[in-house]
């Protein structure tokens, strides 16, 4: 639609403008998330995989929001970027699970390299912010080899 | 409007490589008894030596056949003694009732053996200390004589290896 | 009419056309680390060996009663090192003043890296060796060297194994 804005004489003295506004007459809003992990690092101490055979890291607590997001769905997903390495050596990152609370819309699994794994889920807002928190295990074995392994793990909450 | 940007955390890894600690080592004790008992074997290469009969003024003394080979095994106690006899039963007896007087029948030894006279009582050919595995030959004589009554004249000699 | 100049300003404000709905995301990452520390634990089936007496004569080597040792070798090693297992005899085996040598004492092993060997007093000897991390099991089947020349008694000696993990 092009609109004019006529004017009189004197006021076409003047510098005039012409708007022309292009495109549909669409909303300004739209999907609003927002992230925050309270902690990002955790450690698994090492233990004697006869005493412990899975070890838990501390805790990581999850604060996120989704806005404007009427009747639309949300996912917060988490991939590791590759297998928890130490020099040559490496553990495979399926031995990496973590439980989760609450339960919905959080729920359990397991890492992998190449497939972002559901976090947690839900349909339409979440507002005011909600937290969650997600412990990480790692499964412990006489195989592993001496060493320190690290990892990054990256979580993503969207709103397709 | 909030832009759609990935926001990232770096955040740097907490390694401890400095207080990993690397060689470890565990122990056991395994307690090994062994049992060693006293004991006692004797072996002698034959049972029996003959005589043949011969001429008193050209054989003096008949030597025996076989050489007999006596071996004598024993555990015992550190410091203990071990002794091996011999004992005659009888003077030499014939069938007739004739007699030839044990002491007429004598060996030399080697080995760890000792020489010796046989008797109708205990006659020690072997003295030692401790346990071990002992052994020598005896070759025996028996001393001619034209006063011998004719037949066949015979004892059991008897053996005994003692071990405490 | 007076024609008048007209500067004209033309704006095209071009909106970006978003469509409602459209995908919004944010990302955060977390670093994790794993601390693996050597350890090793070692299990023998069981802490005593007996020998029964035997006539030497006929049994040359007795063996010991209750059959081979189990032994279980668990172990978290550096990478590229080796993991021992050895045993080794403080003294001979004795009896009061008596005494038999500790190398009267044989084993045979059985099992991935076990090996066979001689007790030596004052000096470790390897059981068994492998590469890197792991559980490991086998056995070890002894045997005394019999002899008329032990005095009478009961000669006892006590073995240390020594599982070594780099």
């Amino acid at each position: 639609m092009v609109a004019f804005r006529s004017c009189r004489l004197r006021c076409l003295a003047g510098v005039g403008g012409l708007a022309i506004l292009l495109g549909a007459s669409a909303p300004a809003s739209a999907q609003r998330v927002s992230l925050n992990l309270q902690t990002t690092s955790i450690t698994f101490q090492s233990a004697d995989p006869d005493m412990t055979p899975v070890v838990t890291a501390q805790s990581i607590v999850i604060q996120y929001r989704v806005q404007q997001n009427a009747g639309g769905s949300w996912r917060l997903t988490v991939l590791a970027a590759g297998d928890l390495i130490s020099g040559p050596a490496s553990i495979d990152i399926s031995n990496v699970s973590w439980t989760a609370t609450p339960t919905p819309p959080f729920q359990a699994g397991t890492l992998t390299k190449t497939v972002e794994q559901t976090v947690a889920s839900g349909f339409g807002n979440v507002n005011p912010q909600q937290t969650g928190t997600l412990v990480f295990r790692l499964v412990n074995s006489w195989t592993y080899t001496v060493g320190t392994y690290t990892q990054s793990f990256v979580f993503t909450l969207s709103a397709p | 409007m909030r832009k759609s940007l990935p926001l990232l955390i770096a955040v740097a890894a907490a390694l401890v490589l400095s207080g990993v600690p690397a060689a470890a080592q565990s122990t056991a004790d395994l307690t090994v008894s062994a049992a060693v008992n006293a004991r006692a074997s004797l072996t002698l290469s034959d049972a029996g030596v003959a005589f043949a009969d011969a001429d008193p003024d050209v054989t003096a003394n008949i030597t025996g056949a076989p050489v007999l080979t006596v071996t004598a095994k024993s555990r015992t106690s550190n410091g203990n003694a071990v002794t091996l006899t011999v004992q005659a039963a009888t003077a030499l007896t014939s069938g007739g009732g004739d007699t030839i007087a044990a002491s007429n029948v004598t060996w030399a030894a080697t080995g760890d053996l000792s020489a010796g006279t046989l008797d109708t009582a205990a006659v020690t050919i072997g003295n030692w200390s401790n346990s071990g595995s002992r052994s020598g030959n005896m070759t025996f004589s028996l001393v001619n004589s034209w006063a011998y009554a004719t037949g066949n004249y015979s004892t059991t000699v008897t053996y005994t290896l003692s071990a405490p | 009419m007076r024609a008048v100049a007209l500067s004209v300003a033309l704006a095209i404000v071009s909106l970006a056309a978003r469509p409602h709905g459209q995908a919004a995301s944010e990302a955060s990452t977390v670093t994790a680390s794993a601390i693996i520390a050597g350890l090793a634990k070692l299990n023998l089936s069981s802490l005593t060996l007996t020998f029964p007496d035997a006539h030497p004569d006929g049994v040359s080597l007795i063996p010991a009663s209750g059959g081979p040792i189990t032994i279980t070798a668990r172990a978290r090693a550096t990478p590229g090192s080796t993991v021992t297992l050895t045993v080794e005899a403080l003294d001979d085996l004795r009896s009061g003043t008596d005494v038999i040598p500790a190398s009267a004492l044989a084993w045979t092993g059985a099992g991935t890296g076990f090996v066979n060997g001689t007790v030596a007093r004052g000096t470790a000897q390897t059981v068994a060796a492998w590469p890197g991390s792991g559980v490991r099991t086998g056995t070890q089947a002894y045997t005394l060297q019999n002899s008329w020349t032990y005095a009478t008694g009961t000669y006892t000696l006590t073995l240390t194994y020594t599982l070594t993990s780099p």
